[in-house]
């Protein structure tokens, strides 16, 4: 798998560590356990295209938004992560 | 008081395989390295690095040589500066960037090696994740990567690579090199 890194280019796998989804959102301090236990715990598992966070960690160590295929790993889309 | 003498970071690990008709490795000795962030002011410091340097930093992984220093894209406004001079390369360059840049001497954190010859991107070829062929890899290119789980920072020379990998791993990445060279005729000029 080769994942396109919007500074450096096309890069192997081995390069970046894999974070997660990158749906979750953290819930406000005034949220209650329920919305907390919701972003700790609770993830969805597409058949599909999936937005997940990739640390470009032997490259410019930048993180990413990747847009991955998870029936096939096809990436479609990579960016850079919003701060 | 003790005096301590400086040494390079494969002082004693580059030991010829073979006859150096495949490769050929060098340390080029008397470099500074030095890494530099953009400050804020994008404008201001692209004028500074215009005027001084005469060099325009374009962002990207690219590698841009200028007569005294060669400046290599290695992340979002960030880039590692090589040049001679020593161990006052990142003070000099510090002084010329005060106020639009931060300047952070790595002289003595990185190693440096110069891999040459017909079999260099061979070599290469066995641990850099890379594709080196012109057709992929620019005359203008660098590549932050890694090398059996050791970072290193490949770019072009003139007849093959410049390669700098941190100077605590030089003892394994000489292991790394002088194995993978060894069918090659690794000669050490």
């Amino acid at each position: 798998m080769r994942i396109p890194c919007p500074f450096c280019g096309p890069r192997d796998l081995s390069e970046f560590a894999y974070l997660g989804d990158a749906a979750p959102v953290r819930p406000a301090e005034t949220s209650d356990a329920t919305a907390v236990f919701d972003y700790v715990y609770l993830r969805a598992n597409p058949a599909g295209p999936h937005r997940e966070r990739w640390y470009h960690a032997s490259g410019c160590r930048l993180w990413l938004t990747v847009t991955r295929d998870t029936r096939t790993h096809e990436v479609l889309f990579a960016e850079e992560a919003a701060p | 008081m003790v005096d301590l003498a400086a040494r390079s970071a494969f002082d004693g690990l580059l030991l010829p395989i073979g006859t150096g008709q495949g490769v050929t490795v060098h340390e080029p000795a008397g470099l500074g390295v030095a890494t530099i962030l953009a400050g804020p002011d994008r404008a201001a410091f692209a004028a500074r690095v215009r005027d001084m340097f005469a060099a325009t930093l374009s962002s990207g992984s690219m590698h841009i040589a200028t007569p005294a220093i060669s400046f290599l894209g290695t992340s979002r406004n960030v880039w590692l500066a090589v040049g001679a001079g020593g161990s006052t390369f990142a003070a000099d360059l510090a002084r010329s960037l005060a106020g639009v840049g931060e300047v952070a001497d790595q002289s003595g954190a990185y190693g440096i090696l110069d891999l040459t010859g017909p079999n260099a991107m061979a070599v290469l070829a066995k641990g850099l994740p890379i594709d080196l062929d012109s057709s992929a890899f620019a005359e203008d290119a660098v590549a932050v990567s890694h090398i059996e789980h050791i970072g290193v920072i490949v770019w072009r020379i003139p007849g093959g690579f410049r390669l700098a990998t941190p100077r605590s791993s030089a003892a394994s990445f000489w292991h790394w090199l002088s194995a993978s060279a060894a069918e090659y005729e690794l000669g050490v000029a």
